[in-house]
């Protein structure tokens, strides 16, 4: 497989900017989600 | 063809995946971000189990995302999988409606780093409890040794992150 992060920044830079503006913020509070439920999950763990 | 989903919510691939009951795991950078990397991706990377049942499974999901394929390297298309086609590449680049990527490596064999095949690395994995949901993410050694094979600049960052001592698993 090609170089996957070069590949989302060619895809990311065709779409129009208000489309990239609306995914860059889903993905964000997406990451946040993610990022708040692994903490859960160590915190479960120790 | 109407696409199923409408929102830029990525979680939503997570609840397909959930409701058609493909085996899965998390890897990539939502990987990276779950143990505790707190770093940007707009991609969903996932392996999932070869067996056909499975790719049968994760067709309906990919259907009822109307997940898009990449006909050139930023030209994505409209397809309608099934298991036989699924299982003819080791890995898929596709998009959705939610926006993003949504990389699919159909057991190991084009993973490299990986320390063994798919069940190998489902008995490992961790599970994190989000929207609600059980999501099941490669292990942390795991990921490290997928960040080590991979090697890039992003990589090395990650890998940097992970084996600090605060992103304990």
């Amino acid at each position: 497989m090609p170089d996957v992060d070069e590949l989302q920044l060619r895809r990311q830079l065709a779409l129009p900017l208000e489309e990239r503006l609306a995914q860059a913020l889903a993905w964000n509070r997406f990451a946040a989600a993610v990022s708040d439920a692994g903490g859960e999950a160590r915190r479960g763990q120790a | 063809m109407s696409h199923a989903v409408r929102s830029h919510d990525p979680a939503l691939i997570l609840d397909a995946m959930r409701r058609h009951r493909v085996d899965y795991i998390v890897i990539g950078g939502v990987a990276v971000q779950a143990h505790g990397n707190p770093r940007t991706t707009r991609g969903l990377d996932l392996l999932v189990s070869p067996e056909p049942a499975n790719l049968g499974r994760l067709a309906a999901a990919l259907r009822h995302l109307a997940a898009l394929i990449y006909a050139t390297a930023t030209e994505a298309v409209q397809f309608a999988p099934d298991a036989a086609f699924l299982a003819t590449q080791a890995s898929w680049s596709l998009t959705t409606p939610a926006g993003g990527g949504l990389d699919l490596w159909i057991d190991t064999t084009d993973l490299a780093g990986a320390r063994g095949d798919w069940r190998a690395l489902r008995d490992r994995a961790t599970e994190i409890a989000l929207s609600g949901a059980t999501v099941p993410v490669v292990g942390r050694d795991d990921l490290i040794s997928l960040k080590r094979a991979a090697g890039r600049q992003r990589d090395l960052a990650d890998l940097a992150a992970l084996t600090s001592a605060e992103a304990p698993e």
